[in-house]
């Protein structure tokens, strides 16, 4: 393995803790939507899309006359966080079956003229992780602790919308070293971690700009190391459980 | 009597309910056995994992737009003729059809994310995504979302019947799977986002609007739990006969605080949450709303559309 040169993180770091209320689901990234296997906690991706929600829905208006150049450097500190997870202490995922509607390719090849992309609804394969303990976020905040803090206090949801978890305002910590770092010496499990990637814009991550994000460019995978073993496996539902 | 009102930015419920012999959701078959949808989670210091019977969010995000879509009809809230015939499609369903929504001046996506919110009440509560082919995407987050019903380990049972499906032939047998117990329960209400056009952070409907929507949404909340309509329930009606919880409702920009009452100590978590939410973003904040049975949560449902009022940003700035 390639030697990786010491990087310094700005100082502080901020951890916050967050409850989950009802089950977890985020499609990985290397899933088709027909057969959706769940990452096991929300990734940076995800959080850092959470981020940039609050952020809009909370100061956007106030940016209107400058957004451009407010977004871009909003952005651009979200996107150069540093993000570790922290995994409950026992999750079980489940695998059920879901219906969904989803892109109809026989009826839109069949009539070239519609105006919109016509949709079919279907029984897909979805998995459905339950959480038990709390879901911490260990973040290197630096020059923003005081807007992150408040960005984090706003966020009620991760990756998929119902996926609940409710903010811990009285578990939130602020230090100059990380709570907690992937360990790869005790064990682990991999996981695909999406994150912004280091270049990348607001226009390209934007799904409403017309510029596309690119693969490994925009959005980057990398594996995560996760301080879970699985504990139990069945048809049914894999159980994991910290170490 | 001067009526309190204030403002809402978020509502959540967090709820225990009852529901005898259904079979709301299901998942499938095995030969001639229905399977009931089913989810194993975790208790504390339980090692096992433990099965229970669930019905999934979506089940019971359909169940509301449906009495939406009444509630709706009835008040003469404006819809898109997708939204009149409860198309899933919605909007959708009229850019399909080629029927006139937008004008030549909505060319960009604030003027038609703007139109598509005065146009149709249920595309803008519910959420809508349509994919025009020669223009952008048009989409919208749903204002409600419900998480996975959940059983309580300890209080919930899945039974297997016998039945027959007589016709002139042979009779069909088959089995049906039939649960009943307490389920957990959670949703949200972003109203902040009610008429809210994210494309250019106002609102594209006055606030009399907004609040005839939210009052409609309030009302679709409360006939969901009055009336599950879920699956198989020509055979298999539910028997609701439980339902206690904390409703609350923020009034700053802060989510309403909400807690799985698969946690034991749900309702004193969420009055504990609500305090320091209090002290944290100053006073009246966090308004919880308790209800120990069915007609309670309706008085607390009626309390909620005589005295909120939609969040919006001054309102806010003028309060804080």
């Amino acid at each position: 393995m390639p030697k990786r040169s010491p990087k310094s993180y700005p100082t502080p770091w901020l951890t916050v803790t967050y409850q989950p209320v009802s089950l977890f689901s985020l499609k990985r990234s290397d899933a088709t939507s027909m057969a959706a296997r769940s990452n096991l906690v929300p990734t940076p991706y995800a959080i850092k899309m959470a981020l940039l929600k609050v952020l809009l829905e909370s100061q956007g208006r106030q940016h209107q006359s400058d957004f451009t150049q407010w977004i871009n450097s909003e952005f651009t500190w979200i996107r150069d966080l540093t993000i570790y997870i922290w995994p409950p202490e026992k999750l079980v995922v489940n695998r059920n079956g879901y219906k969904l509607r989803y892109y109809d390719q026989t009826a839109d090849k069949a009539d070239k003229t519609r105006p919109t992309i016509p949709m079919q609804g279907g029984f897909v394969f979805r998995e459905w992780v339950y959480m038990q303990g709390n879901l911490q976020i260990c973040c290197s905040a630096g020059n923003h602790l005081a807007e992150l803090e408040e960005l984090f206090a706003q966020i009620n949801y991760f990756g998929k919308r119902g996926c609940f978890f409710q903010y811990l305002p009285e578990y939130q910590q602020t230090t100059p070293e990380p709570t907690f770092e992937p360990n790869p010496t005790t064990g682990f499990t991999v996981q695909p971690m999406d994150d912004l990637g280091e270049k990348t814009t607001f226009n390209r991550i934007n799904p409403f700009s017309t510029e596309k994000a690119q693969l490994d460019k925009d959005r980057v995978i990398k594996p995560g190391f996760l301080p879970l073993q699985l504990m139990a496996t069945s048809t049914r539902y894999d159980m994991y459980q910290r170490y | 009597m001067t009526k309190v009102q204030f403002p809402v930015y978020s509502i959540s419920i967090s709820g225990l309910v009852s529901w005898q012999l259904h079979a709301l959701n299901n998942e499938g078959n095995e030969g001639n056995q229905s399977l009931t949808r089913r989810y194993y989670i975790i208790q504390k210091d339980i090692h096992e994992p433990e099965y229970v019977n669930g019905i999934s969010g979506d089940m019971l995000k359909h169940i509301q737009a449906e009495h939406l879509h009444r509630v709706a009809l009835e008040s003469g809230l404006s819809l898109s003729e997708g939204g009149k015939q409860f198309n899933p499609d919605r909007i959708g369903y009229d850019l399909e059809k080629n029927l006139s929504v937008f004008t030549d001046k909505d060319t960009d996506l604030a003027a038609k994310t703007g139109k598509v919110i005065q146009l149709c009440t249920i595309s803008d509560l519910e959420g809508f995504m349509v994919t025009e082919k020669k223009g952008q995407t048009l989409k919208r987050d749903s204002v409600i979302e419900f998480g996975a019903v959940v059983g309580l380990p300890s209080s919930v049972k899945t039974q297997s019947y016998f039945h027959a499906k007589y016709g002139v032939d042979n009779p069909t047998p088959y089995n049906v799977q039939v649960s009943s117990g307490l389920y957990a329960t959670v949703l949200n209400i972003e109203a902040f986002r009610i008429g809210y056009n994210p494309h250019n952070f106002g609102y594209s409907i006055d606030v009399a609007e907004r609040k005839k929507r939210l009052d409609a949404l309030l009302k679709s909340v409360l006939y969901t739990y009055l009336q599950p309509n879920g699956a198989k329930r020509n055979t298999h009606l539910p028997h609701p006969d439980h339902f206690e919880g904390v409703i609350t409702v923020s009034s700053r920009r802060c989510p309403a605080p909400m807690i799985s009452p698969l946690e034991r100590e749900y309702n004193s978590q969420i009055h504990s949450l609500a305090s320091t939410l209090n002290n944290l973003n100053g006073a009246a904040t966090i308004h919880c709303f308790d209800f120990n049975n069915m007609a309670e949560f309706a008085d607390q449902i009626e309390t909620l559309i005589a005295h909120s009022l939609p969040w919006e940003s001054e309102n806010a700035e003028a309060i804080a």
